[in-house]
């Protein structure tokens, strides 16, 4: 009897600890008044680019004082961005819960069939960085210029290294075959380390990825950058031209590709939305934003309101084509 | 050593040792054994995530100093749970459960957690050595391990995963083929297809390593052990003080598996990619083929504790290479590390040392200095430790099903990966029960995917043909080499079994 106890005690203590468990995530509520973030949620694990995104952001505003308020930052990886998506719209109406947010959520959306959630599901609160993609090849390969890659593909087989096959990254590259009239190989890895080694070793010829990606390399003189994917030049790489420089114009190719910004969950209430403008505007103008975004290579591009909303329409619009060429689709 | 790194290195310690800096790496060491010890919550990455915040508050010296103590901390803390409670915090502590928690029944506890504590000093003095010398020469073969190559490091392993089935060669391979198809589940990298996710998003990424070893190993032994009576001790425990360490014999016995352990680390840690999890499968396969008492490994080998662990914490040296030295995160720890340094605007790479070796050789120096304070921590600490194995089941088993459903929740703050790990614990109950060992179907569950990967990586450069793996030198010599170790470990086992039949005794006339 008494070893009965112990099994009904240890049983018991169990189920308790599993009911509290299960309480674990949930939020609080929110009113319309200024409010305090309680998270601030990224799709990536620690160290992942929104991740690092998200503890800059917080970094920055408290150390300018912009706010006291400390945002803790929470990872919603389950499901990447369209996990984080659908938990966002799982607690509709709240103003205490931020996301950051980057335009592969919208690619990821449309590349799979009957999408759990999509960006209509957010408030999407301000855009803030334009994270330029860079073609870049290795230097032993000796091309100078975008032209003598493309024109490459047409003799040789060219591989093209990236992260996932609906990577924006990926979907530029499609984009430049399809000017081209040529067809690369995609070699896929899932972190960044070993695709830079792949560039190196020689397995692949061609990367598309974002400044802070290719610096230490190109700063080594292994890796060069041929050309920059937005309309402005690159502050990290001012040698790399744009397509629009180089003439070449490719229809729908939307000048944003990679863009980073905040949102909240959906019917966010409008004055919070205000706020955390309010607060985001400061953010862009302090010397300490303009530092990161330079170490990054990436663009300040502070957009709200209507302005946000088509910007966001067009990319979805833009990239449709795109996502319908991929080489295996879903 | 060039007399330039040895005067950058002694700058470097001089920078380290300072009292904040002492302070700090001693914190991080203290904190990373915490945290490292907990079943679900102790992989490094883990801990060096946690402590991200407070890493920020400090200058990047001390900041990359501390993360270099709780790194170190949490890998050697790694090893206890899977030892004693054979439950492994990460997937690099999975080979741990099978030598160790065997001694740890034997009453072994002690010396297999001591050997654990000194093949991991050893190693990782060896490997931060290493790295200290050997650097630019070892990152450049980093860069040419590619998918080929590490199909045959990864297939090598899994070679290793069936030679660990035990007794039944078929009940392995049935763990082996669950492993795999539990591996599958996911969104495939390469066509985006979803794979067995049932449309849910809870299984886009996959089945998650945690809830994963915590079902096999946490839920299921708590299930196992609610049939059994709970007045008994887990396990015998000695009383002296001398029982609860590993002996001047011990050490003798284990130092090859050290010294190979130490090597194999090493080597595949500065692969990026690599990581700890093969190199500590693939050193024990090494340590069992050059052992002079193979039979012992699965029934309670010390060098079966003392070769994966020299292996998990040389792995350290070797993974800061890529990271200092191309500025390549080749780990989920380094990943971290990596973000660290660059929320500090210290950017690494190749010009590293040359732009900030204020930075680059204190954290260099520091992985020194961690060491020793590992040893002073965690040496006497083990008497401690080893107390554990007295505490009745009936307030130890609850306590485990409470830290694996916290460990389950916290990676992805998921309910569904806790769901997961109950389902997973009961199918580890039945497979149990069955006699299919679970270690081999939690290796397939790990090196499967990346088997796969890597696999279809090398056609897709070869354009389909499977010439490439023996095209490339480097994916050639690791195939030889397993042949080698396959066919040399077949040989004397037919041996041993020629002259155990020898010497069977004869019936009489």
């Amino acid at each position: 009897m008494y070893a009965r106890g112990k099994h009904v005690l240890a049983g018991a203590t169990a189920l308790l600890v599993a009911t509290l468990a299960s309480g674990c995530g949930n939020s609080g509520s929110g009113s319309d008044a200024s409010p305090t973030p309680k998270e601030f949620l990224v799709d990536t694990g620690a160290g992942g680019g929104s991740d690092i995104f998200a503890r800059e952001i917080e970094k920055i505003l408290g150390d300018n004082h912009i706010t006291s308020a400390h945002w803790p930052v929470r990872a919603i990886t389950e499901g990447d961005g369209l996990g984080l998506m659908a938990y966002l719209r799982s607690h509709s109406g709240k103003n205490d819960e931020i996301a950051a947010f980057t335009s592969k959520w919208m690619v990821e959306a449309d590349a799979m069939k009957n999408a759990p959630a999509s960006i209509e599901d957010t408030t999407p609160i301000a855009e803030l960085a334009d994270e330029t993609q860079l073609v870049a090849v290795p230097t032993s390969l000796g091309y100078t210029t975008l032209k003598q890659l493309l024109d490459a593909g047409r003799t040789k087989q060219i591989t093209l290294v990236g992260g996932s096959a609906e990577s924006v990254s990926t979907l530029a590259a499609v984009a430049l075959q399809q000017y081209s009239h040529t067809s690369w190989k995609y070699l896929f890895f899932h972190d960044n380390g070993s695709r830079i080694s792949a560039l190196l070793r020689g397995d692949a010829q061609v990367m598309v990825d974002s400044a802070a990606t290719f610096a230490p390399e190109v700063k080594a003189g292994k890796l060069r950058i041929l050309a920059a994917l937005g309309a402005k030049r690159v502050s990290q790489f001012p040698d790399a031209p744009t397509l629009h420089e180089l003439g070449i114009v490719i229809p729908g190719l939307p000048d944003q590709l990679q863009f980073r910004g905040i949102a909240g969950p959906p019917n966010m209430p409008p004055k919070a939305v205000k706020y955390y403008q309010g607060l985001l505007a400061k953010m862009v103008k302090t010397d300490d934003w303009k530092k990161y975004m330079e170490s990054q290579g990436d663009t300040t591009d502070f957009i709200t309101g209507d302005k946000l909303t088509t910007l966001l329409k067009n990319f979805d619009t833009s990239m449709a084509p795109l996502i319908a060429a991929l080489p295996e689709g879903q | 050593m060039t007399v330039n790194s040895t005067v950058d290195l002694l700058h470097g310690l001089s920078a380290a040792a300072t009292p904040t800096n002492l302070m700090w790496v001693a914190i991080g060491v203290l904190i990373g054994t915490a945290i490292g010890i907990m079943p679900g919550l102790g992989s490094p990455s883990a801990a060096l995530a946690i402590l991200l915040p407070l890493t920020l508050q400090l200058n990047p010296t001390t900041g990359l100093i501390f993360m270099a103590g709780i790194y170190h901390g949490a890998k050697f803390a790694g090893s206890t749970g899977a030892i004693l409670l054979n439950i492994p915090s990460e997937p690099s502590s999975v080979v741990l459960c099978i030598d160790g928690h065997e001694l740890a029944k034997q009453g072994r506890a002690g010396p297999a957690l001591g050997l654990s504590v000194i093949s991991g000093f050893v190693a990782s003095t060896l490997g931060v050595l290493a790295l200290t010398v050997a650097a630019p020469l070892v990152a450049s073969l980093a860069i040419d391990f590619g998918p080929p190559e590490f199909f045959s490091l990864i297939l090598l392993g899994l070679v290793l995963v069936v030679t660990m089935s035990g007794k039944s060669r078929i009940k392995g391979f049935i763990a082996m083929a669950l492993g795999l198809l539990a591996g599958t589940v996911g969104v495939d990298l390469l066509s985006g297809q979803q794979r067995y996710t049932f449309n849910s998003l809870n299984l886009y990424n996959g089945i998650q390593f945690l809830p994963m070893v915590l079902g096999l190993f946490a839920v299921s032994e708590v299930l196992i052990n609610i049939e059994k009576s709970t007045k008994r001790k887990v396990f015998p425990v000695p009383k002296k003080i001398r029982d609860l360490l590993p002996t001047w014999e011990d050490l003798r016995n284990t130092k090859r598996a050290i010294m190979s352990g130490s090597v194999v680390g090493f080597f595949i840690g500065c692969l990026p990619g690599g990581g700890s999890t093969i190199a500590s499968f693939v050193s024990y396969g090494v340590a069992k083929n050059i052992s002079k008492h193979p039979e012992k490994f699965g029934n309670g080998s010390l060098e079966g504790v003392a070769g994966p662990e020299a292996a998990n914490n040389s792995e350290v040296g070797g993974a800061m290479i890529p990271l200092l030295s191309l500025g390549i995160a080749g780990s989920s720890s380094t990943t971290v590390m990596l973000a660290a340094l660059l929320i500090f605007g210290v950017e690494p790479g190749p010009q590293l040392f040359q732009q900030h070796p204020e930075i680059a050789w204190p954290v260099i120096a520091s992985l020194y200095i961690g060491n020793f304070m590992l040893l002073l921590l965690n040496l006497p600490l083990i008497p401690m430790w080893v107390q554990l194995l007295k505490i009745p089941y009936w307030i130890l088993y609850p306590f485990i099903f409470t830290m694996a459903i916290v460990g389950a929740y916290s990676e992805r703050s998921s309910m569904f990966d806790v769901e997961m790990m109950v389902v997973v614990g009961l199918i580890g109950y039945g497979l149990r029960k069955l006699e299919i060992p679970i270690s081999p179907l939690l290796m397939a569950f790990v090196l499967g995917p990346k088997l796969e990967l890597a696999l279809r990586q090398s056609l897709v450069l070869s354009d389909g043909s499977p010439l490439i793996f023996l095209q490339r030198p480097i994916s050639l010599g690791v195939l030889v080499v397993g042949a080698v170790a396959a066919l040399a470990a077949f040989l004397v086992k037919r041996h041993q079994r020629g002259r155990t039949h020898i010497a069977l005794p004869q019936p009489s006339a």
